[in-house]
């Protein structure tokens, strides 16, 4: 029951250190669209639209998992949760605690260390539905689901990423 | 055609990393799903494939080419290239002994079954070839 939670904790406090950035920028309101209000709420409004669309993704990615466990009454599935905690590490031990590593071809060695790492923790989560579907464990139904809530959770990133490369330029 | 190599220079470290790691999770799935108990002898050409990978990427590509110009002499260019040819040694035995043992199993009725062998030739293909991947896409700085 506490893998919810430690899943939750973990992509909760690395969201909210980029979120922090990104909640700072209505305030540095300059040049044009600094003049009148509208503006202001405009860019403002962005940013809510922005926020919401990643919590709603985040928070599909979630329900999707529980409800794989759910569904069926067993709760194998709940060990693809490990490799989430698996795959945020090299983002922060190698890749400078941002996701621009993931795009980015210099660096040197780290940061092609830090790809490689996240390449292999991401493919677990593909493979320990896979297994345990293999050996009879969990139903084809909750396979899928989990490669579903895993995809959902691989596009929330992509976008959380794009938005806060944009943020950066 | 340039763009083409500036993304597989982006993208290539992870997708060798994805490739290793399914390597790896298919000799999970055959030793998770064995019926008998999947000795130590046959982790092995896994364990020494993931050596090989490791050290054939261990080389800085410069010293390798043609145009390299040492001014401590000839004599340093041989040492990475004998470094290269002991890699290709491992991976040739983890090969064949990954195949050989999927024969053994093949044969036998009393060892693991024909799925553990086949898992086994694959992690060994499946980690070499992100070595080369890897060997491919990363550029000295």
């Amino acid at each position: 029951v506490s893998l919810p939670h430690l899943r939750f904790a973990q992509l909760l406090v690395w969201f909210c250190s980029r979120f922090r950035r990104r909640l700072g920028s209505p305030i540095r309101v300059s040049g044009w669209r600094g003049i009148g209000r509208l503006g202001f709420r405009f860019e403002f409004g962005v940013t809510i639209g922005w926020l919401a669309g990643l919590a709603f993704m985040f928070s599909t990615s979630i329900l999707l998992q529980i409800l794989a466990c759910a569904l069926y009454n067993n709760w194998w599935p709940m060990l693809a949760a490990l490799m989430y905690v698996l795959v945020p590490m090299p983002c922060l031990f190698f890749g400078g605690g941002s996701t621009q590593f993931l795009t980015s071809r210099d660096g040197g060695g780290w940061f092609n260390a830090a790809k490689f790492l996240t390449g292999a923790s991401a493919m677990g989560s593909i493979a320990i539905p896979a297994i345990l579907r293999h050996a009879g464990l969990i139903e084809t139904g909750a396979m899928f689901i989990e490669f579903t809530s895993f995809f959902i959770l691989v596009c929330t990133v992509m976008c959380f990423h794009r938005a806060t490369l944009d943020e950066d330029w | 055609m340039e763009n083409l190599a500036l993304l597989w220079g982006i993208i290539g470290p992870g997708v060798a990393g994805a490739v290793f790691g399914a390597g790896w999770w298919f000799w999970v799935d055959a030793v998770v799903c064995s019926s008998v108990q999947v000795s130590f002898l046959h982790y092995l050409p896994g364990i020494f494939a993931s050596l090989a990978a490791l050290m054939f990427n261990a080389v800085n590509k410069d010293e390798i080419g043609y145009d390299y110009y040492s001014p401590y002499g000839d004599d340093s260019e041989w040492r990475v290239k004998l470094w290269l040819f002991v890699a290709y040694v491992v991976s040739f035995v983890c090969l064949a002994g990954s195949v050989g043992m999927l024969v053994q199993d093949a044969l036998t009725d009393k060892g693991p079954s024909v799925w553990t062998g086949v898992a086994g030739v694959l992690q060994c293909v499946l980690v070499l070839i992100s070595g080369l991947i890897y060997w491919t896409c990363h550029s000295e700085d």
